[in-house]
């Protein structure tokens, strides 16, 4: 482990400013983008099912 | 490949895959990153900046990647209409805007305290921020368009336009005087940096992978999805009609 404790650790060695961001823009972009994509699937698996429906070829 | 543009056989493999990408891209990018932060040592000129560069690079690597991938994906698409490569193409592009835009913003970061400035209109930065607009204008192109066809044909050109973009990012801190380091990792003499910082950003960069495969497979899956049920309603409208 290179820090001595938490409070050094989130200090960054005084870069805390310019680091912490970094990761927490890395955190949001990475999850909203996921987020955006699965609620994408999911969306598109009703409106097949539905399509399916209406074309009355159900399974 | 021509086993590829069976769509229905194309989702089979994409979920097949899809859990071992979403292990890899949690794994990789919790591990890297954790590592980077928790482990890897500060730069002797750069201080604790450097643990950005856990972020900046990997995710310079996959804003690149993926443009190459969208590209060729695209030429697939317009040389033998291949309509799963035209999906995977449209999949990529907001995968690899985001990944293009977190190297700008994190650059950016890492710039104000060792620069002593946001932003540079150097050649790496410019071209850089270029990748990220090609990005955004495949996009746009997607939707201008109210016949599918037509957009996909559009996008697929500018896809392929803006491959000269590539090698000018790649080569830029070779070609002009720049603010920008010089290539580090990706030389052909091998990795000049060392593996306790080498080894935490090839982690991180496999997790990132991982991601885009993720993300691919999830979007790629909503786009096939669609375009079937347009056909279905489409070939629902006809036979009410022909009925």
């Amino acid at each position: 482990m290179h820090w001595s404790s938490l409070g050094d650790f989130l200090a960054m060695g005084g870069y805390a400013g310019y680091i912490w961001p970094s990761f927490a823009l890395a955190l949001v972009l990475l999850v909203g983008l996921w987020l955006q994509s699965y609620a994408g699937m999911k969306a598109a698996e009703r409106e097949h099912a539905e399509a399916r429906h209406e074309a009355g070829r159900d399974a | 490949m021509h086993a590829l543009a069976n769509p229905a056989r194309f989702l089979r493999l994409m979920a097949a895959i899809r859990p071992y990408a979403a292990a890899l891209a949690i794994l990789g990018l919790g591990i890297g990153l954790g590592w980077g932060l928790l482990f890897s040592p500060p730069d002797y000129q750069q201080g604790e900046t450097v643990r950005i560069m856990y972020l900046h690079v990997p995710s310079a690597w996959m804003g690149m990647s993926t443009y190459g991938i969208m590209a060729l994906a695209s030429a697939a698409a317009l040389i033998w209409r291949h309509p799963v490569a035209e999906l995977v193409a449209k999949a990529s592009a907001p995968i690899g805007a985001m990944f293009t835009l977190l190297c700008l913003v994190t650059g950016s970061l890492w710039g104000k305290p060792m620069w002593g400035t946001w932003w540079v209109w150097d050649a790496r930065l410019t071209s850089m921020l270029i990748l990220f607009f090609l990005y955004l204008g495949y996009i746009a192109l997607w939707e201008a368009f109210d016949d599918p066809s037509r957009a996909g044909r559009a996008a697929a050109i500018l896809a392929l336009v803006g491959v000269i973009n590539l090698p000018i990012i790649k080569f830029s801190v070779d070609w002009w005087n720049t603010l920008h380091q010089p290539a580090s990792v990706m030389t052909l003499a091998g990795p000049k940096i060392d593996p306790s910082i080498l080894w935490p950003l090839l982690v991180t960069a496999l997790g990132a992978e991982g991601y885009y495969i993720w993300v691919l497979s999830l979007r790629v899956k909503a786009e096939i999805l669609n375009r079937q049920a347009r056909i279905l309603r489409f070939s629902a409208a006809t036979d009410r009609r022909a009925g």
